[in-house]
């Protein structure tokens, strides 16, 4: 039985004017976009640099889901072999939805457990940050624990 | 001059020599990777080149280089001197090496593995012809940078430089000088990679503009059918943060600019 391989990468947004600033900061802000602004973002930039060829060999399969809306964490999943195409395309992705951003490669799995065990750490490590940083603030600790700690599953398939 | 071979070699320390005549003063130099070897000190005006570094260490950089770019025909020759009546911004001696202080909460991830940054500096030159390096061998000052990189436009200018026994470190492009420019030969860039210089390819230029990135790509291509891509180094020359890319995503760029994924790996990132 052949088995149909897929990539799954995993990819933070940060938003253009953050990166701008020179202080410190940890944004809880998610990004004014859904699920489909991300995946036409990134298609369209494959299409730019890849051409016909490249959109339309990375699109069986390609899924884009939040993962994580207040820390902008996305995951994509496309098949082993065209996710090179995307993976080459994604620091060229600017902006989403005419927001800019800038877009850092955190993990590329092969498996969603795997994919899932990296989130998982790394959600506990920003909770970690965030309450440092957000600290003076009163912040509802049990719900920045929800809002980060809340990992929104892709479908295998 | 570092030797920039035992730099991207050896994970080790090098020795740093500060001159090219007999007497040399070494002193270690811990080397790390990932490395971003080429953040201009000329930055857009909306930042500074401390929020550079800052931004490059946040994205999981350890060695950076501030590179301070000069031009041939910013210094005069003697001859030129004596014309008086010649405007335009002309440099006496090279600049002095920029120095960059930071303390331990400008990188908060290294602190907390317990490492330090390692901050170079570096000169890229733009040269015409061999007469750079009268000003060059005069000049204490530009000695002192740790790396020098040469930025070639011509054939003949690449060819003579090659046969002086001037030794510099890397090699470097402008996009808009590479359809006139070297014609790359496979003789011509082994006997570069013999020297011990690097290829620059800087990805930047792809991030800015959709003409440059066609430039740059097609060059890189060339380095590829000419040399297999050996003795490549990927750099950002990123005039503003919102251009650095951290360094998981310069080693899936690579792919498109011909190399392997495992040249990829290796030519300045993570020695995964």
């Amino acid at each position: 039985m052949v088995r149909f391989k897929k990539r799954y990468f995993v990819v933070e947004f940060e938003q253009a004017q953050y990166v701008n600033q020179s202080k410190e900061h940890f944004d809880l802000e998610p990004l004014n976009s859904k699920d489909i602004d991300i995946a036409n973002a990134v298609k369209d930039k494959v299409q730019e640099l890849h051409g016909d060829f490249g959109r339309a060999s990375i699109s069986v399969g390609f899924k884009v889901i939040y993962a994580n809306t207040t820390t902008r964490l996305v995951i994509i999943r496309t098949r082993h072999g065209p996710h090179r195409l995307v993976a080459s395309a994604l620091p060229f992705v600017t902006k989403i939805r005419a927001e800019g951003v800038v877009g850092q490669l955190l993990y590329t799995g092969a498996t969603i457990k795997h994919c899932q065990l990296f989130m998982v750490r790394r959600q506990t490590r920003q909770l970690e940050m965030a309450k440092k940083w957000l600290a003076n603030k009163k912040m509802d600790q049990e719900k920045l624990k929800e809002k980060i700690m809340d990992i929104r599953q892709i479908d295998p398939c | 001059l570092i030797l920039l071979d035992s730099l991207l070699q050896e994970n080790t320390t090098i020795f740093h020599t500060n001159c090219s005549n007999f007497y040399c003063d070494p002193v270690m130099i811990p080397i790390t990777s990932p490395y971003d070897l080429n953040i201009p000190m000329t930055c857009s005006p909306h930042t500074t080149p401390l929020v550079m570094v800052r931004r490059a260490l946040a994205l999981g950089y350890q060695t950076i280089a501030l590179n301070t770019e000069v031009s041939q025909n910013q210094f005069l020759t003697r001859k030129q001197a004596k014309d008086k009546a010649k405007n335009g911004d002309f440099l006496a001696d090279f600049p002095a090496p920029p120095t960059l202080s930071l303390t331990s909460e400008d990188y908060p991830l290294l602190a907390s593995r317990g490492l330090t940054p390692t901050i170079l500096t570096r000169l890229t030159i733009s040269i015409t012809n061999n007469d750079f390096m009268i000003h060059y061998n005069k000049s204490s000052i530009a000695k002192q940078y740790d790396l020098l990189a040469i930025n070639v436009s011509s054939s003949p200018c690449l060819s003579s430089l090659l046969k002086s026994s001037f030794r510099w470190d890397i090699l470097s492009f402008t996009p808009s000088s590479v359809i006139g420019g070297v014609r790359w030969t496979r003789k011509l860039y082994y006997e570069c990679v013999e020297k011990n210089v690097y290829f620059e390819l800087q990805y930047s230029p792809l991030i800015r503009d959709s003409l440059d990135r066609r430039r740059v790509i097609s060059h890189a291509h060339t380095y590829h059918s000419v040399g297999k891509s050996r003795n490549i180094i990927f750099t950002s020359e990123a005039r503003s943060p919102l251009e650095l890319r951290s360094p998981a995503d310069v080693a899936n760029l690579a792919w498109i600019m011909g190399l392997t994924e495992n040249q990829g790996k290796e030519d300045g990132t993570f020695p995964d």
